[in-house]
Order: structure tokens, then C-alpha cells, then sequence
């Protein structure tokens, strides 16, 4: 037998021969000595590696469970690279930093969405005319390129489930730690089922009606994730990327698509995502999150609370903050009002959230806005004055913790993309 | 409630507790933690070469199960998932380490068991166990001694039991490979313990004797 062959004798030894060639062994060992010392040998050698003793373990429960938990916190920070590139790849700006928002509603009640309240909220002011003032400070080609948002990567997902993360239930016990893992416990369904993507070249009021329009259509908490530059990774989209992620129900999703699509219309882009590229979300940088009540007074749109909530009240009297911020509105130019009626939309929904004197100190006076309810509540007026005179009170006071001052200086014009991410509720498909 | 009762007594199926370890329930995880712990550290000892680098590859491991829970599909039993994961961190992650605890065991003098002398089955005779030690020691050294593909080949054929096509499946080569680093290694050891082996064969060719002697004084039938 040759030295290949006596390869043959281990396997021989651990029973995984061919009938056909363990006979030959067979045969082979009785008629050589040598070979039969040779098998004798290496099966001594694995009867000492086999009775090596086997220590029981110590419980590593503890310590894993301490870093799983630690890692739901602070999202395995060794694939920051490649998610962040992922991410700049979908055309989202990304950075090591990013702020997560809560923004649980104030009003749980859940309305009937066949009521249609953009509509009839939109009905409720003209849309601004093209008399309008242009806007200097919004270069024609920023218009058309944020007419065509990038896409995030697109691909399959299997069927709906419940989604896990996000109940109904209220946070009012919820610590700190608890909403983080909320939103980590939510971005890591893997059953994310849509996502909308608006492009957003007008800054704050689109977010805010993208909000209330969130926040008209479910009925549960819902988060919003702003990933802000501070490692600029795609120089062509060097502003910001803001994350709504909700879970609908399903007949809700329909509703949600249609008021997206009135308001935003060409600048809405509807798709099925990877679930992963929600886990990356919670990847990225380190993740800040803010107790829930405060940011949720704080972010919750005026104009809805006002439909929703009218035990809240109507303000006193108009916040100087409130005016401030819609002097600072600037009129969209002629150009962009044909591009994007719904940064009309967005204006108008803008003004109107700052209704109150408002109108006395607005630079719109072509704006019908008269109709208009003053319902902007006063805790509101509160925070917004705490949180200066951004124009947007809630994108201040969400980043003002991480980046200090950065996000209020963020030119208005500054590409940003506002994305939808959809988990639905229930076993349906669609 | 039942069911984080369920969680709580460990009664849950693997499945089960996947399923809720990826809706949030980390103490579900626990639980399989706790359920597969014992069976992968013994493996990963004699991989990693020590008792302290193994039980920080097994933490490793149920992190990354964890983190990796999603493309947990069911097409395999969860230990074999998490074995698989604990084995290529093993055979990758700690390989300094290992050659490092190795080389150290190497050193004249120093061939101390990986495994602590409390962790190991009680023997009642102390002279026994001291000589079971020793003998142990010996063996970890020789398994220090092979480079680590034989010896990781060595380890999940002859400690761990695994046959060549999981092997082959485990680090990725051929089976025909699996087989012929199993030969090397195997006639490595066979000739750094030939004194060991030649003592076992003494000590059992005298046990033989003995029942051979025996049965000579049995009375015939």
C-alpha cells in the first residue's frame, strides 16, 4: 500500500470507506503487520484526542446578554463604512452622526381615514399663486435635480407580518432606553413593506407635511430618524435625509399613498425596499434618541392638533417665534411652482402652522390664508421659542443636541431627501 | 405571560425563541444561550487552546448569533447555526491568540491542561487524576504543535466527532482535503505521543493479561 494509500487507513478507521475499499484495507491489514501497527497507532492517537475532557462552560448568559443589549444600543459599529456607503449610494446623505427623533402622537385616537383630512386641510387655502416673489437663493438647477430623487435599493421581502417593535401602547413608562429600542426593535423588522421617497429641495415645510401627513394616517407612534451631515460621503447630496418610519395598517396605506401623491406628486417616488437598508439606518454613527414626551410636544404639527386635539386649545396670543418663522418663509420662485406644486402645498401647510399673528408680520400677502384657524397651541409656542427661531422648531431642537447649531444654518436651499419607510401591520399581503 | 413564562423556564422550542429573540425579547436569547453554551465550549477549548480565550469566542459567537439572527432561516438546527458561527470565530478571530496559548504550552515546563483540574470529572483515586492530567497536558501540547487547518481537522474529527462532509462544509475544502490534513495530523501526533501510546498499549496489553490469566483459572464448564 502506498504512502496515498495509507491516507486510507484513517478513513478506514472513521467508518466513511466505500464497501469496495474497506474491503481492500480489510484484506491489506491482514496480510501486512506494518499496516495494522500504523492503524493501531492512529487509532490510539484519536482515542486520546477523543477522551480529552470536556469542561462544562461557564454561563457567558450574562455577559452576552449585556452586549446583545449594548449592541441594540450602539448598532455593530464595525459596519459603519459599508452601510454608510450604502446609504450614500441610495443617494442619502450620511454621516457618523445621526439624531433620532421620537415623535409619538399626542392624539391616539384613531381617525377615519375616509375623512381625508389633507384634503379638506388643503381646501382650505389656495394654493400660492405664481405672483409670487422669486426666490433668489434656489439655484433653477437644484430645482430640476431635486425633481428626480435617487432611489434606495430595491428589492424583495417576504410576506407582512406584525411588525414587533411599535405597539399602540403609549411610552409614558417607556425610559429612555426602551424608545431606543423601539425604534431599533422597529427598523429591524425585517417586513418593511414600501417606502416613499420625497424629494425635498424646499427644507423644513415639506418635512412638516410630510409629518402631518404621517401623523394623520396612523394611529400609532411613529419615529423620525434625521440623518445629518457630518461626514458628507456623496458631495452631490450634501444636505440631510429625514426618516419617517411608521407602521400602518393595512387599509391605511392606501389613504397614506394618496395624500402623498396630492401633495407631492412628481416628487414622490413609491417602492418596494430591502429591509436591510432599514437596519442600516439604526447603523449609523452613534444614535442619540430623546425622550419621548418633550419631543413629542415639541414636533407635533399645529394645524392637525388643531383638526384632532381642540381640548388643547387655541393660542393666546401669537408667539413672536411664530412669526419670525413665517417671515422667514421665502416664496417659492415661478419656476418651482411648476416643477413642484406641492412646495406650494408645503408653504401654504407652513403658513398655516404658523397662523396666528402670523399674518399681520407675513411677507405673503398674496397668500390666502385668512380662512385659516389661529390653532397653534400654546406649549408649542413654548418650545418653538425655546428652540429660537429656526424655521423649522422641530429639526432644531432634534439636532440641537448633537451637532449643536449646525442644522440651523443649513441653507434652505440644501437637496435633502424625506423618506417614508412603511412596516404594515397584520399577516396581508399587498 | 405564558409566554414569557415559557421564556423564563427555557420550555420553548429553538424556533420559538428565535422568533422572539428577533422581536425584541432578548431574554429569549438568553435562554438559548444558556441551552447550547455547555455543548459548544468543550469544542472551541481545544480549538482556541484555552479556557479563557474560548469562553470569550463563545460570548463572541452568541453576539454575532444575535446580530445575525435574520438570515437565520430554519434550514438547520439552531445549534448548528451557532456552531458554525462559534467555529469559524474560533478557527479566525482568535488565531492569535490561539498560536500565542499555544506556543505557550510548548514551552518545557509549562505544559499545563487548558482546562482548570475542578472543571474536569472527578476521579477518586488523586493518583489517577494526576496522571490523567499529565497525560492531557501532553496531548494539548502535541495539538499545539500542528499547524491550525490539521489541527482544527484533527479536532472536529477525533474530539468533536464531526464526519469529513461536515467538516468540509465547516471550513470550506474539499473533502478530500478534510481527509488528507486528517492523515498528516493524525501521523504527527502518532509520532509526538508514541511514548504515551506505548504506555496505554502497555497498560492495556497488561489488563489483557490479567483477564487472560483469569479466565485461565475459571473453572471449564
Amino acid at each position: 500500500m502506498s504512502l496515498d494509500d495509507e491516507s486510507l487507513l484513517g478513513t478506514y478507521l472513521d467508518g466513511e470507506l466505500e464497501p469496495e475499499q474497506r474491503r481492500a484495507v480489510e484484506s491489506s491489514l491482514a496480510t501486512d503487520s506494518r499496516l495494522a501497527e500504523k492503524v493501531q497507532g492512529l487509532s490510539s492517537v484519536r482515542d486520546l484526542v477523543a477522551n480529552l475532557s470536556r469542561p462544562a462552560s461557564p454561563d457567558v448568559s450574562p455577559e452576552v446578554m449585556r452586549r446583545v443589549r449594548q449592541a441594540l444600543l450602539r448598532r455593530r459599529p464595525w459596519t459603519l463604512d459599508r452601510r454608510a456607503r450604502r446609504w450614500a449610494a441610495a443617494g442619502l446623505a450620511a454621516s457618523a452622526m445621526a439624531a433620532i427623533a421620537l415623535l409619538p402622537l399626542l392624539s391616539l385616537h384613531h381617525h377615519d381615514t375616509a375623512e381625508a383630512p389633507f384634503s379638506a386641510g388643503a381646501a382650505h387655502h389656495n394654493p400660492p399663486s405664481g405672483g409670487n416673489s422669486p426666490r433668489p437663493d434656489l439655484p433653477a438647477d437644484m430645482v430640476a435635480r431635486a425633481s428626480h430623487p435617487a432611489s434606495l435599493p430595491v428589492n424583495v421581502f417576504g410576506p407582512a407580518d406584525t411588525p414587533s417593535g411599535v405597539s399602540a401602547a403609549r411610552a409614558e413608562q417607556a425610559t429612555e432606553t426602551d424608545d431606543q429600542e423601539r425604534v431599533r426593535t422597529l427598523l429591524d423588522d425585517p417586513h418593511l413593506r414600501r417606502v416613499f421617497l420625497v424629494a425635498d429641495h424646499i427644507g423644513q415645510p415639506a418635512e412638516q407635511h410630510v409629518a402631518s401627513l404621517v401623523e394623520r394616517t396612523t394611529h400609532r407612534d411613529y419615529f423620525k430618524i434625521t440623518v445629518s451631515q457630518g461626514i458628507v460621503i456623496d458631495p452631490r447630496h450634501p444636505g440631510k435625509a429625514t426618516v419617517f418610519a411608521v407602521v400602518l395598517d393595512e387599509n391605511e396605506l392606501g389613504p397614506f399613498r394618496d395624500r402623498l401623491k396630492k401633495a407631492f406628486s412628481d416628487r414622490l417616488q413609491e417602492d418596494d425596499v430591502n429591509p436591510a437598508v432599514a437596519m442600516q439606518l439604526a447603523d449609523i454613527g452613534q444614535v442619540v434618541s430623546f425622550p419621548a414626551h418633550p419631543i413629542g410636544d415639541l414636533t407635533i404639527p399645529r394645524s392637525n392638533l388643531a383638526l384632532r386635539a381642540p381640548e388643547l386649545g387655541e393660542p393666546k396670543n401669537p408667539d413672536p417665534a411664530l412669526v419670525a418663522a413665517a417671515a422667514e418663509l421665502d416664496e417659492p420662485t415661478a419656476e418651482q411652482e411648476r416643477s413642484s406644486p406641492a412646495a406650494a402645498l408645503d408653504r401654504s401647510e407652513a403658513i398655516k402652522q404658523r397662523a396666528g399673528g402670523a399674518m399681520a408680520n407675513s411677507r405673503e400677502p398674496g397668500d390666502n390664508v385668512a380662512g385659516a384657524p389661529a390653532h397653534a397651541p400654546a406649549a408649542d409656542d413654548d418650545r418653538l421659542a425655546h428652540a429660537g427661531n429656526s424655521r423649522d422648531p422641530r429639526q432644531a431642537a432634534a439636532v440641537a443636541p448633537v451637532q449643536g447649531g449646525t442644522a440651523r444654518g443649513l441653507p434652505r436651499s440644501d437637496e435633502r431627501h424625506l423618506v417614508v419607510l412603511v412596516w404594515i401591520a397584520g399577516t396581508s399581503s399587498g | 405571560m405564558e409566554a414569557s413564562n415559557s421564556v423564563m423556564t427555557g420550555c420553548q422550542d429553538d424556533h420559538s425563541l428565535v422568533a422572539a429573540s428577533r422581536a425584541g425579547q432578548t431574554e429569549a436569547f438568553g435562554v438559548l444561550v444558556r441551552r447550547y453554551q455547555d455543548r459548544l465550549f468543550p469544542t472551541i477549548v481545544r480549538l482556541v487552546g484555552s479556557a479563557e480565550d474560548a469562553q470569550d469566542v463563545l460570548q463572541d459567537a452568541f453576539v454575532r448569533g444575535f446580530e445575525k439572527l435574520d438570515q437565520f432561516h430554519g434550514e438547520s438546527s439552531f445549534y448548528t447555526w451557532i456552531y458554525r458561527i462559534a467555529i469559524n470565530l474560533a478557527l479566525s478571530g482568535h488565531r492569535k491568540s490561539r498560536n500565542r496559548r499555544f506556543s505557550r504550552l510548548n514551552q518545557p515546563g509549562k505544559n499545563q491542561p487548558v482546562v482548570d483540574p475542578a472543571d474536569r470529572s472527578p476521579e477518586s483515586d488523586p493518583s489517577l487524576a494526576l496522571e490523567r492530567l499529565e497525560r492531557e497536558a501532553i496531548v494539548e501540547a502535541a495539538l499545539g504543535e500542528l499547524g491550525p487547518e490539521h489541527r482544527a481537522v484533527v479536532i472536529l474529527k477525533d474530539f468533536d466527532g464531526r464526519r469529513y462532509e461536515e467538516i468540509s462544509a465547516l471550513l470550506n475544502i474539499p473533502v478530500g482535503t478534510v481527509r488528507s490534513r486528517l492523515h498528516r495530523a493524525r501521523s504527527e501526533l502518532r509520532v509526538r505521543l508514541q511514548s504515551l501510546i506505548d504506555q496505554e498499549r502497555g497498560r492495556s496489553t497488561a489488563v489483557s493479561r490479567l483477564v487472560a490469566s483469569r479466565r485461565s483459572f475459571e473453572p471449564m464448564p
